[in-house]
């Protein structure tokens, strides 16, 4: 099946076999792998991107859902070679340690800002509830996101 | 996971003709959410997988006025009409969903992640026919139909009390779909939703109570409810009405209409013949009778936000 779709600003159009994963898809064809695999069945956010505006879980989606769609991946966030305001604020909050689950935490906190550019506390820990960090205790990454938000 | 065949429908008539071939092992695809996870926990061939994505006519979410005689229910009754790919999370933040079925609204808002409300569907939430769904209490509450379609291209209605067939089953043959949910409006009454799960967030409903209420009166009064996921369909409770109603819904009311309903939840338990799937302490049996009563009180509070 051929499909057409934005990713990161630019027009593609691909030959894929639609009942791929998106997250496949990007990784084995693509060469996209700054987006990470989990768990692989929407619990731990890992895999995060953003498909029309919306955070969504990459593991979730098939690759011919994909026709027609827009695709923001954690490697279009960068312009121009300059981190998009939300990444550096991760950096300089110190808001990794691993950084497995950092490409999707990201995505999520860009989902929200593009949707609310002035979130409240609340709505930042709501919109990574789906993102999940076993190394740290979240305090830095909602800080970053909170950095990123107010333009610190 | 091999799928034979992968149909994307566009228009209503390829969708029609895509349902004449599917079979028992066929599967349509809405969010996604559910279904690909099952394939890859069952790995088997599906010979034909029918992706709903890009049939306009299964988006929107609108009035509705359905003509007197139309469909034997009174004349002149306005509907919203939910078309079956909208997401939880378009449900939720929709306006007219807010203030016609807060319920619902309440129920989509707090289904998964973030990410699963933006992906996952009413229409395939309702397909799954899990026992542990948030959609269909509130359907029975609001007292919803489905548009369902078939394979000839015709539209058929059927309450969303008829919708369950047994655990994960629906009454629908594999050649028809969920095309729509209809939820008649009424102007003068309100509704709320609340569950509880394990966590506060990203949670799967171990007890959910629908509360619906006339608007603005003094005391309550006609109060329906309905409790989820404790049964294979939503059990409407008419304790509900007859403790509630006429009072101020006071920390007693709330203990009257808790032992009444872990009463009923004892009922369904005790006539149970096969014995539970997860390995639980005899503590943990009981443990829904119990925090019922959270529940109750969780419910009775939301009716005053």
């Amino acid at each position: 099946m051929r499909i057409e779709f934005i990713l990161n600003g630019q027009k593609r159009s691909c030959e894929v076999r639609p009942e791929r994963r998106l997250l496949d898809f990007l990784r084995e064809d693509l060469h996209l792998t700054g987006t990470k695999e989990g768990c692989g069945e929407g619990e731990c956010g890992a895999c995060t991107v953003i498909l029309n505006g919306k955070a969504v879980h990459s593991c979730l989606v098939m690759v011919g859902q994909l026709d027609g769609c827009e695709l923001l991946t954690i490697e279009g966030l960068e312009k121009n070679g300059e981190l998009d305001a939300i990444q550096k604020a991760f950096i300089k909050k110190s808001a990794i340690q691993c950084g497995f689950c950092t490409a999707g935490m990201v995505m999520s906190a860009k989902a929200l800002l593009m949707e609310n550019p002035h979130p409240s506390d609340e709505e930042i820990t709501r919109a990574i509830s789906g993102n999940i960090c076993r190394c740290s205790g979240y305090r830095e990454i909602k800080a970053a996101i909170r950095a990123a938000a107010d333009g610190v | 996971m091999l799928v034979k065949e992968y149909r994307q429908p566009t228009t209503l008539s390829e969708l029609a003709d895509a349902l004449v071939q599917m079979t028992e092992e066929s599967r349509l695809l809405a969010g996604g959410t559910d279904l690909i996870i099952d394939i890859k926990n069952h790995p088997r061939e599906i010979p034909l997988l029918v992706s709903l994505c890009k049939v306009p006519e299964l988006y929107g979410t609108g009035v509705e006025n359905c003509e007197a005689g139309d469909d034997g229910s009174e004349p002149e009754k306005r509907f919203l009409r939910i078309g079956t790919m909208e997401t939880h999370a378009a449900i939720a933040a929709d306006p007219m969903v807010r203030k016609y079925a807060r319920a619902l609204a309440e129920a989509c808002d707090h289904v998964g992640s973030r990410q699963v409300r933006n992906r996952g569907t009413i229409g395939g939430s309702l397909g799954n026919a899990s026992v542990a769904g948030d959609m269909l209490p509130v359907l029975y509450l609001l007292h919803a139909r489905l548009q369902i379609f078939g394979m000839d291209g015709n539209l058929r209605r059927i309450p969303a009390t008829e919708l369950i067939a047994g655990v994960g089953k629906t009454t629908l043959t594999p050649q028809e779909m969920i095309f729509a949910v209809e939820i008649p409006m009424e102007e003068n009454r309100d509704s709320c939703f609340v569950k509880l799960g394990g966590r506060q967030e990203v949670t799967i409903a171990e007890i959910s109570l629908g509360l619906s209420w006339a608007r603005d009166k003094e005391v309550f009064e006609a109060v329906e409810g309905v409790l989820g996921a404790v049964d294979v369909r939503p059990i409407p409770v008419p304790e509900a009405g007859e403790i509630l109603n006429g009072t101020l819904g006071t920390p007693a009311e709330c203990d009257r209409l808790a032992e009444a309903l872990s009463a009923r939840i004892t009922a369904i338990r005790m006539k149970r013949k096969r014995p539970p799937k997860l390995r639980i302490r005899e503590g943990e049996r009981e443990y829904k009778e119990r925090a019922i009563r959270g529940v109750v009180y969780d419910a009775v509070d939301a009716t005053r936000h």
